[in-house]
């Protein structure tokens, strides 16, 4: 026992030791800290710009995926003639479904005279709000009408 | 030891390089003139100036359509779009004038390769340019 009493100040004081003490607490000192950035919350971070065609794309493990804004290949429809009228749907693909982004519905004028009242032409138009976000895994293409879709992708950053 | 904390900086450090940030670079205006987005850049297209405004109302029985377009990587690509009918009137009464604009949404984000120019009807694209880096 006095033999133990002697010999642990010694060993523990030592030159050698006491290196390996200090280094084995900065050590630790950095898996704490390192630690503790992970258990924060999980941030985005930018990874690179993407122009989606008709060729079908699907978002990357451990990144996500945000729509801004389509793109599409053709201009509205004219303004119909007569009581003609104009449905036209302009979509992308995601997942496998076909979803629209742009719709227009266009009557034109119909002229009934001398038999009638004519009617008034009507016009309406929609279009999907963006931005959209996709998580990993979700398929994505462009579809009738869509020329590109301007996507942003950012990696989940622990 | 020295050796042991290096491999924990350059580890640390190496960690940090997967990052990937967008760094303001400047703004620009395109015009007719075809632009790249060089190599390691990012544009962001904010908005579109357009050489004329829009129509005026037309006469009755006419109408109007007219796109001021972009030309994005070859493929001409409309803007803004007016779709105008001028008011009418017959022997059963008068119509009203309709009248629709359109107008592509912003912002759009394109990659490094991507050539643009304005088209018919637009003076500019007001564009942001970023740096991707690491």
């Amino acid at each position: 026992m006095t033999y133990l009493k002697i010999m642990i100040p010694r060993i523990f004081f030592s030159r050698q030791v006491s290196n390996l003490m200090r280094l084995f607490g900065c050590v630790i000192l950095l898996f704490v800290v390192g630690s503790g950035t992970r258990l924060s919350a999980q941030n985005l971070q930018f990874g690179r710009t993407k122009l989606i065609d008709s060729k079908t794309d699907t978002v990357p493990t451990g990144k996500i995926w945000k729509i801004e804004n389509f793109t599409y290949s053709k201009s509205l429809a004219n303004c119909p003639t007569g009581g003609a009228t104009v449905n036209i749907t302009d979509s992308i693909v995601l997942n496998g479904n076909k979803m629209a982004v742009r719709a227009q519905r266009f009557s034109g004028v119909e002229d009934l005279r001398p038999w009638g009242t004519s009617l008034a032409p009507e016009y309406l138009l929609w279009e999907q709000k963006t931005p959209l976000w996709l998580p990993a895994g979700t398929t994505l293409s462009a579809g009738r009408g869509v020329l590109y879709i301007s996507v942003l992708e950012f990696k989940e950053a622990p | 030891m020295r050796l042991l904390m290096i491999f924990i900086f350059t580890a640390l450090g190496i960690g940090k390089l997967s990052a990937q940030n967008l760094q303001y670079g400047k703004a620009k205006l395109i015009d007719s003139k075809v632009d790249t987005v060089p190599t390691g850049r990012a544009w962001k297209l904010e908005g579109f100036v357009f050489s004329n405004t829009i129509s005026n109302c037309p006469g009755s029985w006419t109408t109007i359509n007219i796109d001021d377009s972009i030309v994005l990587n070859g493929h001409k690509m409309a803007v803004r779009s007016q779709r105008l009918y001028g008011s009418s009137s017959n022997s059963s009464g008068a119509l009203s004038p309709e009248y629709i604009i359109w107008k592509q949404e912003t912002p759009m984000w394109l990659p490094a390769g991507a050539t643009l120019s304005a088209g018919r009807g637009v003076k500019f694209i007001n564009v942001i340019e970023f740096k991707e880096v690491p």
